[in-house]
């Protein structure tokens, strides 16, 4: 209308929360940082190795990724990190270095970035990478194995391999309560239950994982494990074993609430929670797996986008 | 402006500003010059030119194509220029010369075409459906704002006038208030039906309304009018009070947040500049900052100083530039956030994939596209800060063009 100075437009809402997706990775970095501290005091530097090699290569692959497909450069989010991070939780202290950069070549660019990067991956990039290890080296995943050289003076045996050979006998070997404060054979970031717990809750807190999938994953664990025991208190071990061992806790806050690869409707999100619980189970006591977590949450995985047509009507 | 709070387990939760105390208005004086805005669409711009250099005086009828112009201003028509509003609506803009207010009763019979507060008040006469309802909001539509509430509780009278207005020119029987706890003294006064709501945003957003207090359902796509429901602010209703009584009023009550949030209610004639409103309270603009008619929520911004006060311009928000928070391009990351805000359960998550790539006509048919209520608050919480607000009024847009 005239020749002022003109303003800057732009459309409504003009307030945000001032929240961003770096934020939100960089929590969940925080709130894994627990037990993963608790796996490098435990197996001192090579844990520390393990780690740093998963986030620094997850960083790389990205990084590369971005560059060929002539893309953003993404690493600035943190997601890469993050999956490093979780992908080298996983793993035992005394992964060879392979392992780990064609674990996180597979998690970031067959799990993430050949679908478009953040966003857009239909299975949680981590498992994707477990998954192909768990098929193809199996050994080196294998806690026993890994983990032969390793004495600190309590029960060195993996508990999942043990209820799995000797059925539930075998968990009278165990105390659960140490089990839960970390003392136990494992992922270098998956046997502290309670800094994963407390991590959990702190992401609860904070809003930044959907805790509905958390609590039903936990709850569909408990009760389909509860149900094995009292139809077969000798071969199948109580439910709290099964909560406190193997990927369990780690799942239930890192793995199956992660981002895109889990509904966001509320039935939806109890039905995957508690269908990966159930499937948990069924694996451990009569599937060909020791643990069952990394295909439990894989299956539910492909099947969210189904699960996602459960939804409230419209206005 | 409200961040996320460290905790954050329920979805946010916004309240209405209220008034607690008594509000004082402050007067904007008349500025040197005046800009009034018509929609090209009304308009046939021959019919416009041959007003330039005459005078009019305040409340002289214009009659133009689909619609008349009542001045609210006596001057010179200096000029006609051009401008273009919000989804593209354009406008000519008439540039007028102030000078010493002379006034033109209105006539008997006459049903002027908006007042303040109402830019078509021909709604209440004639409309296809027939209003039979008609909803006083005595409650603003936009967080921070109040000039609703300010009306109701100081214009009482001319309120009740504008009441007979409703029915007895109008012919609408069914009159009710929708109003905010603290304000039910008021409405106890007058008399009148009417319904409480609670303070939460976006409450007070007519579709939900109609769901929440009136119980219907709108279908996708509808309008309240459609259902036979006006609704009117409180500050409209005063004024066709004031209309009633014979007399004309073109001050528009505005509620304005200055940078640091501090609230000014003014009142100024129809057609005032911003800048002169600027000036008048003594109020820098620099370079970055944007001025909003309208809250935070569902506000729009203007582009220009010259910019004028128009019918339904609730509030002049002005925001600083420290305060702007820039959208970006990454993908939807399925958090969920949006679909827990949404008042409506619209797929959000969904609806913003098709919208990305321009599928509107999907989105509308299986995504709930125009069952948006649109309160913004998707695009509040967006932690991918996707602006999806946008993309969802630009769908409309789209969809509306397709139409035609």
């Amino acid at each position: 209308m005239s020749e002022q100075k003109l303003l800057i437009g732009a459309h409504a809402p003009f307030w945000h929360t001032g929240d961003s997706i770096t934020k939100k990775n960089l929590n969940l970095i925080i709130a894994a940082l627990p037990a993963a501290i608790y796996g490098i005091w435990m197996y001192g530097m090579p844990a520390l190795r393990v780690l740093t090699l998963s986030v620094g290569c997850a960083m790389l692959w990205e990084l590369i990724m971005n560059l060929i497909m002539k893309r953003p450069i993404s690493i600035g989010d943190a997601s890469a990190a993050f999956i490093g991070l979780v992908f080298g939780m996983m793993l035992p202290a005394t992964a060879p270095f392979w392992i780990i950069l064609v674990g996180t070549f597979i998690a970031i660019v067959v799990g993430k970035q050949i679908y478009g990067g953040i966003g857009c991956n239909p299975f949680n990039p981590v498992l994707v990478a477990m998954a192909m290890l768990l098929l193809s080296w199996k050994d080196v995943i294998d806690f026993n194995a890994a983990l032969v050289n390793y004495d600190f003076g309590f029960n060195m045996f993996y508990p999942l391999s043990a209820v799995k050979s000797f059925g539930a006998s075998a968990v009278s070997n165990y105390n659960l309560h140490s089990l839960f404060m970390g003392k136990q054979a494992g992922g270098i970031g998956a046997v502290f239950g309670i800094g994963l717990l407390i991590g959990g809750v702190y992401l609860i807190l904070r809003g930044y994982i959907k805790w509905e999938i958390s609590l039903s994953f936990l709850l569909g664990i408990y009760i389909t494990a509860y149900l094995f025991h009292i139809h077969n208190p000798e071969k199948y071990a109580i439910p709290l074993f099964h909560i406190v061992t193997g990927y369990t806790l780690l799942g239930a806050f890192f793995l199956a609430p992660e981002d895109s690869s889990s509904p966001v409707n509320l039935i939806p999100k109890i039905i995957y929670g508690a269908g990966a619980g159930v499937l948990i189970v069924l694996i451990r006591n009569i599937g060909a797996f020791v643990d069952g977590t990394v295909f439990a949450i894989l299956i539910m995985n492909v099947a969210n986008p189904m699960f996602d047509k459960i939804r409230p009507k419209v206005l | 402006m409200f961040k996320r709070p460290f905790f954050k387990l329920i979805k946010p939760r916004f309240r209405y500003a209220s008034l607690k105390d008594e509000v004082s208005v402050t007067e904007i004086s008349l500025p040197d010059k005046a800009i009034l805005l018509l929609e090209k669409s009304e308009v046939r711009p021959s019919e416009l030119q041959g007003y330039i250099g005459k005078r009019i005086k305040t409340g002289q009828i214009i009659n133009l194509r689909e619609t008349d112009l009542v001045s609210p201003v006596t001057g010179v028509v200096l000029k006609i220029s051009q401008y273009t509003g919000y989804l593209n609506v354009s406008y000519y803009a008439l540039h007028i010369q102030i000078e010493e207010d002379e006034i033109e009763a209105p006539s008997e019979d006459y049903i002027p075409y908006s007042l303040p507060g109402i830019k078509n008040l021909k709604l209440l006469f004639g409309f296809n459906p027939p209003i039979n309802h008609a909803i006083v909001m005595a409650v603003d539509t936009d967080l921070l704002v109040t000039t609703n509430q300010v009306c109701f509780k100081n214009r009482l009278d001319h309120i009740k006038n504008g009441i007979s207005f409703i029915t007895q020119r109008a012919k609408i029987g069914n009159i009710s208030f929708v109003l905010f706890p603290e304000l039910i003294k008021y409405a106890e006064e007058l008399e009148c039906k009417y319904h409480i709501l609670k303070s939460i945003y976006p409450n007070s957003l007519p579709k939900l309304i109609v769901k929440d207090i009136l119980k219907k359902h709108i279908p996708a796509g509808k309008e309240p009018e459609d259902m036979g429901v006006a609704f009117l602010s409180s500050e409209a209703v005063a004024n066709m009070g004031v209309f009633y009584r014979g007399e004309w009023s073109f001050d528009k009550f505005i509620t304005f947040i200055d940078k640091d949030y501090s609230i000014t209610h003014i009142k100024a004639r129809i057609g005032t500049p911003i800048h002169h409103i600027l000036s008048q309270l003594g109020i820098e603009i620099e370079q970055g900052d944007r001025i909003i008619f309208g809250g935070p929520m569902r506000g729009k911004t203007i582009y220009s100083l010259d910019t004028p006060i128009d019918y339904e311009t609730d509030a002049i928000f002005i925001q600083d530039s420290s305060e702007i928070i820039s959208y970006s391009d990454t993908h939807c990351i399925n958090c969920g956030e949006c679909i827990k805000v949404c008042p409506v359960n619209v797929p959000v998550n969904m609806l913003v994939r098709l919208l990305e790539n321009g599928l509107f006509e999907e989105a509308a048919k299986q995504y709930g596209l125009l069952s948006c209520i649109e309160c913004g608050l998707c695009s509040y919480v967006c932690i991918a800060r996707i602006p999806v607000f946008q993309y969802i009024m630009l769908g409309k847009y789209e969809l509306s063009k397709m139409g035609e």
